[in-house]
């Protein structure tokens, strides 16, 4: 009777600890966490000497983007262009822009600016932009613009 | 002399599995989703996983600290805090842990199944980029 119970104390000993274990995965996609409206576009005025076009000049309007952002994202403002003239302007000019309210670019570029965005309620980025021509704008209407892209 | 030469063989034999004290029968995969608070991303807003254990006497089942295995390009993951939380109930007993990035563990009572409804979160302060992220936590039983 020994000889079994002295057997089956050793089986028991040699056995191993039994063991399981699983990953398990949550997946999550975020989308939409930046978006952008423009409620006010801007109008250009001439300069009393003629040679500039802008929004900030008397009777001109800034334009008014409104954003909003729910993570980290980055506001781009392309390089500002001139879209539309009227027929027999020669060219030569020169479109720059400035902005103010969500971040601030006090100064006219000409170049492409991106604004780092976090957590934004609704916030206004005020656009000012102009066309300077050192040899002036003959009669007519025009169209210069910066295309702004969220992501 | 056979007795011996049994017991030594025996004692010189690697272990073998014991009769499976505990399996992990089932396991379904979570789904974050955004909360109203734009810095959380929860399964409490999406989908909880649900694990389903077999254990017949008191298995200890323990919750890993819970990863993010995969965010999208720029986003600044080591400011995320990343936790899970779980709720378990067996035939005559249920445990529950809140939110927490550390490891937690429970034994269970004895019972045919224990089954786990685990939830995973990350908070990022500084909001969530666009793109697809994933958590892991490792679930095992003993």
């Amino acid at each position: 009777m020994r000889i079994p119970a002295v057997i089956a104390l050793v089986i028991c000993a040699a056995a191993g600890p039994a063991f399981a274990s699983t990953d398990v995965t949550f997946t999550g996609t975020v989308s939409d966490t930046c978006t952008l409206a423009v409620p006010t576009p801007g109008i250009m005025a001439l300069s009393t000497d003629g040679t500039i076009l802008g929004s900030d000049q008397t009777l001109g309007v800034p334009a008014t983007v409104t954003v909003l952002s729910l993570g980290g994202n980055t506001l781009t403002l392309s390089a500002p262009t001139l879209t539309s003239h009227p027929p027999g302007y020669a060219g030569g000019e020169t479109v720059q822009m400035k902005f103010s309210g969500l971040a601030s670019q006090p100064s006219y570029v000409s170049t492409q600016q991106t604004i780092a965005l976090g957590l934004i309620p609704l916030t206004d980025l005020i656009v000012n932009m102009q066309v300077v021509n050192a040899n002036g704008f003959v009669q007519g209407d025009y169209t210069a613009k910066t295309v702004l892209t969220c992501s | 002399m056979q007795l011996r030469g049994l017991i030594a063989v025996l004692l010189l034999a690697p272990p073998v599995p014991a009769l499976a004290a505990c399996n992990v029968l089932v396991s379904t995969s979570g789904v974050l989703a955004r909360t109203g608070d734009a810095t959380v991303l929860s399964s409490e807003s999406g989908v909880p996983s649900v694990i389903v254990i077999s254990g017949f006497l008191n298995p200890s089942i323990s919750i890993s600290d819970p990863r993010l295995e995969s965010w999208p390009p720029g986003f600044d993951w080591t400011s995320a805090t990343v936790e899970a939380s779980y709720q378990a109930a067996w035939t005559l007993g249920s445990s529950s842990g809140g939110y927490s990035s550390g490891t937690q563990s429970f034994s269970a009572g004895i019972g045919l199944a224990v089954t786990v409804t685990l939830n995973n979160r990350v908070t990022a302060a500084g909001g969530f980029r666009q793109g697809n992220y994933t958590t892991k936590t490792t679930i095992s039983c003993s």
